[in-house]
C-alpha cells in the first residue's frame, strides 16, 4: 500500500480563518453510550414542524399533579456547573435547570425568545474583506507561530500581525462595520436566584464571562459586541451575516455577582462559588461524582409573569407555567448496568444513555418506559483519502454501496437508529435542504446496499488503477460493543467481496480519539469508524468532517479536503442571501450533500437517537433532540407544551 | 535493632521504592497519548492551536517529559501534587474529599474478609479432608476466581433487586451512619471475598501445620480442652503467616476498589482513579500511585511490628 505525500501546509488567509471558524459549530465525537455529545445553540429560522421525538408522550393539563422529588440517573460526573465552562453534555443537564438563556429551541430546533421577550432581526449586510483591519491592533505571536493576546480575540489577521480584541469591537460596530443585528427586548421582572433583577446590562456583560472560557471559540466565532440600549433592550451584533446568527448569538444570563466576582472557572461549588441563574430550579447541594440536589425558585419569572408573557404562546389554559416536580436528585451512577439496576429498584426515575441490549427489557414492561428521539447524530467511515487506492472515489463509493446501512440499524442497533441514506440528517433538513425527500429519493439509489452496482464500480476503478486485490486495510474504531459490532460487519461485507480484506482494530477512547487526531494518521490508509453529534444546524454536519480547516481537530482525521463544497457550504451561511432566503440557504446545501456523495469522502452509516428509559412514575416525559437537555426538558417546556410529573401510586 | 531504628530504616527505605515508582508511573502514563488538553480540543474543534498552546502551557504541559518529570517532583516535595485540570482544583484536597470513602470500603472489606478466613481457616484445619474442608476449598477457588465487578453487580442483582434487602445506591447519610454503613456490606464483602480465600487457605494450611506439632501433641496429652487448644495456642502461632499475607492484600484491596467503586458508584480514590486514566490526568494519577504506595509500604512494615507482638521470639535484627 502507498501513500500521497501530500503534506504542503495549507495557507490559511484571515478571511478563510475567519469564515471557517465561523462556518464550524460545536460538534462533539460520540464515543460511547454516556460520552459527551456536543449540544450547541442550534438554529432555526421557524417554521420547523417535524417532531423528532417518536411516540410523543401527551399530558392532559386535568391530570397533572403537583410535587415530589425527581430522581435522575446520570452517567457521568459534573464538570462544571457553569455553562461556560462545560461542553459536556451530561453537565448540561444540570445547567438547564439554573440557568437560561435569551432564547430557547424546541425539539425540532425552532427558535423561540426566552428570556428576551422579542428576539429580532434588525440589520443584516456584507461584509467586506479586510473591513476589520482598521481597528485591529498588534498582537504578540507565541512559539507556535500564533496570535495571542491577554484580552479575548475576536478575528486573526496572521498576515499583518494583527488581532480584533473584544476592545476595539465596539469602535467597528460604532462605524457600521458589523455583519448582523439583533435586539433583544427583555421581559421585565426576571429575577435571579440571589434576588437582582435582569437588565440589558446583565445580558451585554454576560459575554465577558464567556471571554478565554471553554465556549469562547464558538461563542466568539459569531459575536461581535453586545450593547445595552436601555433598561430592558441590548442590541447583539455577529461579525459577518451568518445564517446561524438567530442560535448563536444568544447567551446564557449571569448575575453581576458571578461577571464581576467570581474567578475565571466559573460557578462551582466544590470552589464554594454557587451556581446563580434566572432557571425554575436553585442549586441546593452538591457531594462530589455522588449526587446534586435542586429544589423550587419560589420567585421564578414566569411563575410571576404567567405563559402569556410569551408572545408565541398558544397552549391551553391551566399550562403550568414551571416545571411541576418540587425537587431533582441527581445521582451520578457511571456503571451502565448499576444505573439500570438503580431503575429498576425504583431509586431512580429517569436515566438515559443505557446500553441497547437493556431497551427489550424496558420496552416489554409495564412498570418502566422508554422515550426515544431521532437526534442531530451519524456514525460515519472516513476514508484514508490520501492513501492509495482510497484516493481513487469509484473506490469509495463502490465501499459505500456495499455497507449495510438497513441492516446495522435493525440488527444491531435493535431499530433504535436510522439508515444514513444521506449526510444530512433529518434533524436539520429544514434549514438544509429545500426538498428533503427529494434528496433522499435523489441520493438513495448511491447509498443503499447494491452489490452489484459496487461491483461494477469497483471492478472498474480496480482495472484502472491497476491494484492487486484483495485490497488490505483496517477499520479503526473505539471499544463501544454497538460500534465494534458495526465495524465487524461492514468489514465481512466487504471482505465478502473479491476486492477487500478488511480487518477490525479497536481501542480505548481517548486512546483512539490521540490516534486519530495525529498528524500523520492520514498517511497510515486506515479507515476510522466512529460518531458525530452535531447541531440543529446543517453546516454542523458538513464542516467538522470535511472542511481541511478541522483537519487534526473533531472530526478530519484524512486529510478530507472539498474546497469546492466548502465555498457553497460559506455561502449557504455566510452570506446575506443565505440569511433573507431559506430557499436559497437550502439549495446551497442541497449541493453540498449531492457534491458528498459524489466524491463519498466518508459514508454515513446510521442516525443517531436519544433514548431515555424511565418508571411510569414519571408520566409525560419526552426525551430532547440533544442528551444534554434530557432533564430540563422533560420536566418543563412550553415550546413543545411539554411537561411530566410524579404519580407515585 | 531497637523497634524504633528498625522503622527508621524501613521508612528510609521507602524513598528509592517511592522514587522508582513515580518514574516509572510517569513514564507509562507519557507512553500513553494524549492529556487533558487533547480531550479538550477534541471535543472543541474551535480551540485555535494558540489557545490550546496557552492551556498547555498554563498546567505544564508544553515541556520535554524528563522536564515536567522534574517540575512535578519539585512541586511534590513543596507539597504541591498538581492540579486536576478538568475540574481546576488541586489534587492534595481532591485526594482527601475521597479517601475516607476509600478507607472505609477498605476496611470494610478487610474486616469481612478476616471475619470470613479465620473461622473458616481454623474450622477447615480442624476438620481436615471432611465435607466441610472440601466445601471451604470450593469457596476459596470461587472466591479468587469470581472477577469484583461479576460479583458486585451479582450481590445487587439479588440481595437489592430480588430480595430488597439493600439499596443499589449509596443513602444520602453521613459515612459513619447506620444506614451507610449497613450499605456497605455488599461493597465491602465484593471486596473482601477474594482476599478472604486466600487468606482462608493460608489460615488452614498454617493452622493445620500447627496443629501437627509437638507442643498440640502435649497440650492435648495435658488433659487441656480442644478448644483452649485451638483459640489459646494454635490460633496464635498460626497468625503471623496470616498477618503477612494480610498486609500484602492491602494492595489487591485497593486494585479491588477500583473495580467495586465503579459498580457500587461511591465515591472513593478507586473511582477518581479510573476516571483520572480516561482523562489521562497525569498529576492525580500520579498522586494515588503515590498514595497507595505509601499505603502499602505502611502495611507491611506494620505488619513486621505485628510479628514481635504476635511472637515475642521474633527481633528486629
Amino acid at each position: 500500500m502507498s501513500y500521497d505525500a501530500d503534506t504542503d501546509t495549507s495557507t490559511v488567509s484571515r478571511r478563510r480563518v475567519l469564515q471557517t471558524a465561523g462556518a464550524s459549530a460545536l460538534v462533539a465525537l460520540a464515543g460511547c453510550n454516556t460520552g459527551s455529545d456536543g449540544e450547541g445553540d442550534g438554529e432555526s429560522g421557524g417554521g420547523q414542524s417535524l417532531d423528532p421525538v417518536r411516540e410523543r408522550a401527551e399530558v392532559s393539563v386535568d391530570e397533572i399533579q403537583e410535587g415530589g422529588t425527581l430522581r435522575f440517573g446520570l452517567g457521568a460526573g459534573i464538570d462544571s456547573f457553569d455553562p461556560s465552562y462545560s461542553t459536556s453534555a451530561p453537565s448540561g443537564n444540570v445547567h438547564g435547570l439554573v440557568y437560561e438563556s435569551l432564547i430557547t429551541q424546541d425539539a425540532a430546533g425552532t427558535v423561540y425568545p426566552w428570556l428576551a421577550r422579542t428576539w429580532e432581526r434588525v440589520d443584516v449586510q456584507e461584509v467586506e474583506d479586510g473591513a476589520y483591519e482598521p481597528y485591529m491592533v498588534p498582537a504578540e505571536t507565541d512559539d507556535d507561530g500564533n496570535l495571542v493576546a491577554d484580552d479575548q480575540i475576536i478575528i486573526r489577521n496572521p498576515e499583518a500581525g494583527e488581532v480584533l480584541t473584544v476592545n476595539e469591537a465596539p469602535d467597528a460596530v460604532e462605524d457600521g462595520t458589523y455583519g448582523i443585528q439583533y435586539r433583544a427586548e427583555l421581559h421585565e421582572g426576571v429575577t435571579f436566584h440571589n434576588g437582582e433583577e435582569m437588565t440589558a446590562e446583565h445580558v451585554a456583560r454576560s459575554y465577558e464571562v464567556l471571554e478565554n472560557s471553554s465556549i469562547s471559540a464558538q461563542t466568539f466565532d459569531s459575536f461581535l459586541y453586545a450593547e445595552a440600549v436601555d433598561e430592558y433592550t441590548v442590541d447583539i451584533y455577529g461579525q459577518e451575516p451568518d445564517a446561524e446568527a438567530d442560535s448563536q448569538l444568544p447567551t446564557t444570563v449571569y448575575p453581576m455577582e458571578h461577571i464581576e466576582e467570581y474567578p475565571d472557572r466559573g460557578a462551582d461549588p466544590r470552589n464554594d462559588l454557587t451556581p446563580i441563574g434566572t432557571g425554575p430550579f436553585e442549586f441546593e447541594s452538591y457531594e462530589a461524582e455522588q449526587r446534586a440536589q435542586f429544589s423550587t425558585f419560589e420567585d421564578y419569572w414566569l411563575d410571576d409573569l404567567g405563559l402569556d408573557a410569551l408572545e408565541w404562546w398558544d397552549g391551553p389554559d391551566g399550562f403550568p407555567t414551571s416545571p411541576v416536580v418540587d425537587e431533582v436528585t441527581v445521582s451520578i451512577v457511571t456503571d451502565d448496568a448499576t444505573r439500570a439496576a438503580a431503575l429498576n429498584s425504583g431509586e431512580i426515575d429517569l436515566t438515559y444513555g443505557l446500553t441497547s441490549d437493556t431497551y427489550s427489557e424496558y420496552r416489554s414492561s409495564e412498570d418502566y418506559r422508554l422515550s426515544v428521539t431521532n437526534a442531530g447524530a451519524y456514525n460515519f467511515l472516513q476514508y484514508p483519502v490520501r492513501v492509495s487506492p482510497w484516493d481513487d472515489e469509484r473506490i469509495r463509493r463502490g465501499v459505500n454501496q456495499l455497507i449495510p446501512r438497513a441492516q446495522i440499524a435493525e440488527n444491531i442497533y435493535n431499530g433504535y437508529r436510522n439508515p444514513a441514506y444521506t449526510p444530512l440528517p433529518e434533524l436539520a433538513a429544514d434549514e438544509g435542504s429545500a426538498d428533503y425527500d427529494a434528496l433522499v429519493e435523489e441520493l438513495r439509489p448511491q447509498t443503499e446496499q447494491d452489490t452489484e452496482a459496487a461491483t461494477e464500480l469497483l471492478q472498474e476503478a480496480v482495472d484502472a488503477l491497476g491494484v492487486e486485490t484483495p485490497i488490505e486495510a483496517t477499520i479503526e474504531t473505539n471499544t463501544s460493543d454497538d460500534r465494534v459490532r458495526e465495524a465487524e460487519l461492514i468489514a465481512q461485507v466487504m471482505s465478502n467481496t473479491e476486492f477487500f480484506d478488511i480487518s477490525v482494530e479497536t481501542f480505548e477512547f481517548t486512546t483512539f480519539i490521540q490516534r486519530i487526531l495525529g498528524p500523520e494518521y492520514y498517511q497510515q490508509g486506515n479507515i476510522v469508524l466512529i460518531g458525530l453529534s452535531g447541531t440543529f444546524n446543517p453546516g454542523s454536519f458538513y464542516d467538522a468532517v470535511n472542511s481541511i480547516d478541522n483537519f487534526g481537530q473533531c472530526c478530519n482525521f484524512q486529510r478530507v479536503d472539498t474546497p469546492d463544497l466548502d465555498e457553497i457550504a460559506t455561502e449557504a451561511r455566510f452570506s446575506v442571501e443565505a440569511v433573507e432566503d431559506p430557499q436559497f440557504r437550502g439549495q446551497q446545501y442541497d449541493k453540498v450533500w449531492q457534491g458528498l456523495i459524489e466524491q463519498a469522502p466518508n459514508s454515513y452509516t446510521v442516525f443517531g437517537t436519544n433514548v431515555s428509559s424511565l418508571s411510569t412514575d414519571y408520566v409525560g416525559h419526552n426525551t430532547y433532540t440533544f442528551s444534554s437537555g434530557v432533564l430540563p426538558y422533560g420536566l418543563h417546556d412550553p415550546t413543545d407544551q411539554q411537561v411530566a410529573y410524579l404519580d407515585r401510586e | 535493632m531497637s523497634l524504633r531504628r528498625f522503622i527508621a530504616v524501613r521508612v528510609a527505605a521507602t524513598v528509592p521504592i517511592l522514587f522508582g515508582v513515580s518514574v516509572l508511573t510517569f513514564a507509562l502514563v507519557h507512553l500513553t497519548p494524549g492529556d487533558p488538553i487533547d480531550q479538550m480540543v477534541a471535543l472543541n474543534p474551535q480551540i485555535s492551536a494558540a489557545e490550546e498552546a496557552a492551556i498547555r502551557a498554563r498546567y505544564g504541559l508544553d515541556g520535554p517529559v524528563w522536564q515536567q518529570y522534574l517540575t512535578w517532583i519539585t512541586n511534590v516535595l513543596q507539597g504541591d501534587l498538581g492540579t486536576v485540570i478538568s475540574v481546576d482544583q488541586p489534587v492534595l484536597p481532591y485526594i482527601l474529599a475521597r479517601l475516607p470513602e476509600t478507607v472505609a470500603l477498605g476496611l470494610f472489606g478487610w474486616a469481612i474478609a478476616l471475619l470470613i478466613a479465620i473461622p473458616a481457616g481454623i474450622y477447615a484445619a480442624v476438620n481436615k479432608d471432611t465435607l466441610g474442608d472440601d466445601l471451604s476449598r470450593v469457596f476459596a477457588l470461587s472466591g479468587i476466581s469470581l472477577p469484583n465487578f461479576w460479583l458486585g453487580l451479582m450481590l445487587i442483582l439479588v440481595f437489592a433487586l430480588w430480595l430488597d434487602l439493600w439499596p443499589v445506591l449509596a443513602p444520602d447519610k453521613p459515612l459513619l451512619s447506620p444506614e451507610m454503613l449497613w450499605y456497605l456490606v455488599l461493597p465491602g464483602v465484593t471486596i473482601g471475598t477474594a482476599s478472604s480465600a486466600t487468606l482462608m487457605r493460608v489460615m488452614r494450611s498454617s493452622m493445620a501445620e500447627e496443629l501437627n506439632k509437638e507442643y498440640v501433641t502435649a497440650a492435648r496429652a495435658k488433659g487441656l480442652p480442644e478448644r483452649t487448644v485451638v483459640l489459646k495456642h494454635v490460633l496464635r502461632n498460626s497468625l503471623i503467616s496470616v498477618t503477612t499475607i494480610a498486609a500484602f492484600l492491602t494492595a489487591s484491596i485497593f486494585a479491588g476498589a477500583v473495580v467495586v467503586e465503579q459498580v457500587f458508584a461511591w465515591p472513593g480514590l478507586g473511582r477518581a482513579f479510573v476516571g483520572a486514566i480516561v482523562g489521562r490526568e497525569v498529576d492525580l494519577i500520579m498522586a494515588i500511585t503515590l498514595f497507595t504506595g505509601v499505603t502499602i509500604i505502611l502495611a507491611n512494615l506494620l505488619a513486621d511490628i505485628m510479628y514481635a507482638v504476635l511472637d515475642p521470639r521474633i527481633r528486629y535484627d
